[in-house]
């Protein structure tokens, strides 16, 4: 049975990311427009929160017991692959457990963003965002004592053939550089700086209250007296109890599969999809989904170029190629030398490794770990293939990726070049590029002028359902240069602005 | 400061320096085989990682259980699996695979691997390449996630529970009394407490330096 309902001024339906920052925010800057009260703000949030003060480099006692960083068993206790692919369901989301490499939204990511849906977005409109992004996550280049033998031998090599190697940005701060980093890993130091370290904190202080371990059921939708409909809260479940929280604007920040999968739940979405459960109908709710599509190229050397239990994610160099002025089907190659410690039971596996006997127990110890590395082609900002979420969050696609394909291959082939110079022993064999999918998707339900081709507006706004926003990477209208948590954090600090601006001040 | 003046890494060389353990200690016992999928496991598990004087091997961690829990993790592989592996080799070796020597057995192995159309038709070698695959995978992941020391005591809520009196949550569970493949490769586990301080100290001037110079620029 539904317990009594409760309002608030604003509900965040999903503590990820992006989440976190748009709480934080409008609970600083927002007031009531009329009684120019302080805003009753509330995340609700499908994971565990992992309370603590924090201490970057140190960690937070609550945090490092539970974030151990032992085997699999601890770093996955809560990634949840029910949508077909990893997904972090805790208060933070995948800041908390991303690589730690935060490469925020550049110029050319809105000429791209402009093109797809004549959103309103320009660089120079979101540079106070930008600027509070880089602060309250502290993202910096990579510093030069922190870059191995490997990563610089890249950088000589790229420059050698008349690339230029940037340092990559990262998201951290007094980093021990344990090494146990990267995709699906925790921070036992609080050293990565995630939205639980950098938003959660301010959400708090702000009062915002935070709701765990909270399965939200729908976003409630109804219709007004004109038969408008208009978004009135949400409903969850937690304890076994199902609870409404109603409040005067419901965001949405449940992430790229997460916020259509919820909005396919209340009724609103494709009729495709959701056939006689349709509340509301808008053909581009799960569709128009890019990401980046990569492969790499690995090397083993004579000599160590990494160092034993030592290492960071994306503490390394990366080259961006281009072939268009916008940055469309722009290569991002991005070494691994420094990425990471190495594992001996992934390295086990390893490409160059014997396949058994005392041949593969001399290699693990004395290659596997210190004396393979290898670059990752990324093609970003992809053109003519488009994925489309369906009702259990699968992505399909559908398109051409002939040039996505063709670019992929020109990239390989680029860091086939640098690598031969970095005189290894040998180099993984050139596969042949068949399109697999997208990484760091993007652009589920879209910000743009026209709901023909959109489903927010560039403020956030849906275009079909009053009182309801979406705020995570699922707005903005195409995959650009930047990717990941870097434009989900920075689209909290562009979205606070304008829902303030537009609501609460 | 400039970029030259910051030392790298010369201080990590104290925290990282490989574990020496009383290797000598160990010997591999002989297990009584209980069933013949023991026995064909336990083969299997010794030929993809021997066992030797300097470092151990699926054998030498037979004492500690790792044969009984690659079998329990190895439910799928049928018994008409394993018998059709066993029998696979005699045609070429002579002998079927769990009464062959080590040479004998790693011989059969390579030729798996290498397609011998000695071995059979396509549809054999595929079934007899399933059971290397499935078994190897679990071998090394066992054997390299650091078997028997892969895991921490947990609450019954699932959370690591700290050793007594440890108030800094080390959770390494690798231990100096036991040689396990963690401690061949050189793989350290977790930092432990001493570990994080020395890290700190030398790596806490570095980082108040690079923001010196992130805010002056």
């Amino acid at each position: 049975m539904a317990q009594a309902a409760r309002a608030y001024d604003v509900v965040i339906a999903g503590g990820g990311t992006a989440g976190c920052v748009v709480a934080a925010r409008i609970a600083e800057n927002g007031k009531h427009p009329k009684t120019g009260d302080r805003l009753k703000v509330a995340i609700v949030e499908a994971g565990p929160y992992w309370k603590g003060e924090p201490q970057f480099g140190m960690g937070a006692e609550s945090r490092r017991a539970q974030i151990t960083h032992v085997t699999i068993e601890d770093v996955g206790r809560w990634t949840w692959k029910g949508w077909g692919e990893a997904t972090h369901k805790l208060v933070g989301g995948s800041s908390v457990f991303f690589g730690s490499n935060a490469w925020l939204p550049k110029r050319e990511d809105f000429t791209a963003y402009r093109s797809a849906t004549d959103v309103s977005w320009t660089y120079e409109a979101w540079s106070e965002a930008l600027k509070d992004t880089r602060d309250m996550f502290h993202v910096h280049p990579t510093p030069p004592w922190a870059m191995s033998k490997g990563t610089m031998e890249f950088k000589r090599a790229a420059e050698a053939l008349g690339l230029t190697a940037e340092s990559c940005p990262r998201a951290s701060k007094n980093c021990l550089y344990c090494g146990y980093c990267g995709e699906g890993y925790a921070c036992k130091y609080d050293a990565k700086v995630s939205s639980l370290l950098a938003a959660v904190p301010l959400a708090e202080k702000n009062g915002v209250e935070i709701i765990p371990d909270a399965e939200i059921q729908r976003v409630i939708i109804e219709k007004d007296a004109n038969g408008k409909p208009v978004a009135k809260g949400i409903e969850y479940i937690r304890d076994g109890k199902s609870q409404q929280l109603l409040a005067g604007a419901t965001i949405v920040s449940c992430g790229i599969i997460g916020t259509p999968l919820l909005l396919f739940k209340s009724g609103y979405g494709r009729a495709d999809v959701l056939g006689d459960r349709l509340v509301v109908e808008n053909d581009n709710i799960g569709r128009h989904v890019t990401g980046d599509s990569s492969r790499d190229l690995l090397a083993v050397y004579a000599e160590d170029i990494k160092e034993l239990q030592l290492g960071a994610s994306g503490a390394c160099h990366f080259v961006s190629v281009d072939s268009h002025p916008d940055g469309v089907l722009r290569l991002r190659l991005k070494d691994s030398y420094n990425n990471r410690i190495e594992f001996p039971w992934e390295n086990a596996f390893s490409e160059f490794a014997p396949g058994f006997g005392q041949e593969h127990a001399t290699f693990m110890r004395d290659v596997a770990l210190t004396k393979i590395g290898g670059v990752k082609a990324s093609v970003q900002n992809p053109v003519d293939v488009e994925g489309i979420v369906d009702a259990e969050g699968k992505v399909t696609y559908e398109g051409d990726p002939s040039k996505i394909e063709k670019r992929q291959t020109e990239g390989l082939e680029i860091i086939h070049d640098i690598i031969k110079k970095t005189n290894p022993l040998r180099i993984s064999e050139m596969p042949n590029v068949k399109f697999r999918g997208m990484g760091h998707k993007m652009s589920s339900c879209r910000a743009g002028r026209d709901r023909k081709d959109s489903v927010v507006s560039s403020d956030f706004e849906s275009h079909d359902v009053q009182d309801l926003l979406i705020c995570d990477n699922s707005v903005y209208p195409k995959h650009g240069v930047s990717l990941s948590c870097g434009p989900a954090m920075t689209i909290g600090n562009y979205a606070w602005r304008r829902i303030v601006a537009n609501r609460f001040s | 400061m400039s970029d030259r003046d910051l030392t790298r890494r010369g201080f990590l060389k104290v925290g990282v320096t490989a574990t020496t353990l009383g290797a000598g200690l160990l010997r591999a016992h002989e297990v009584l085989a209980q069933s013949p999928r023991d026995t064909f496991f336990q083969a299997l598990g010794d030929t993809l990682i021997p066992s030797s004087q300097e470092s151990p091997g699926f054998k030498s961690l037979e004492p500690q259980g790792i044969a009984k829990e690659l079998v329990s993790q190895l439910a799928s592989i049928t018994d008409e699996q394993i018998d059709l592996f066993d029998k696979g080799s005699a045609g070429l070796l002579g002998e079927v695979f769990t009464q062959l020597n080590a040479e004998g057995r790693a011989a059969y192995l390579r030729a798996i691997l290498a397609n011998d159309p000695k071995l059979g038709d396509k549809a054999q070698l595929q079934k007899l390449q399933t059971v290397l695959r499935l078994t190897k995978t679990r071998v090394m992941t066992l054997f390299y996630q650091n078997f028997p020391e892969d895991r921490v005591k947990r609450d019954a809520k699932g959370n690591p529970a700290p050793r007594p009196n440890d108030t800094h949550q080390d959770f390494n569970p690798n231990t100096k009394g036991l040689k396990t493949a963690w401690d061949t490769t050189g793989f350290g586990g977790p930092l432990s407490w001493e570990q994080e301080q020395e890290r700190r100290r030398v790596l806490g001037p570095l980082w108040a330096e690079y923001e010196r110079q992130l805010h002056s620029s």
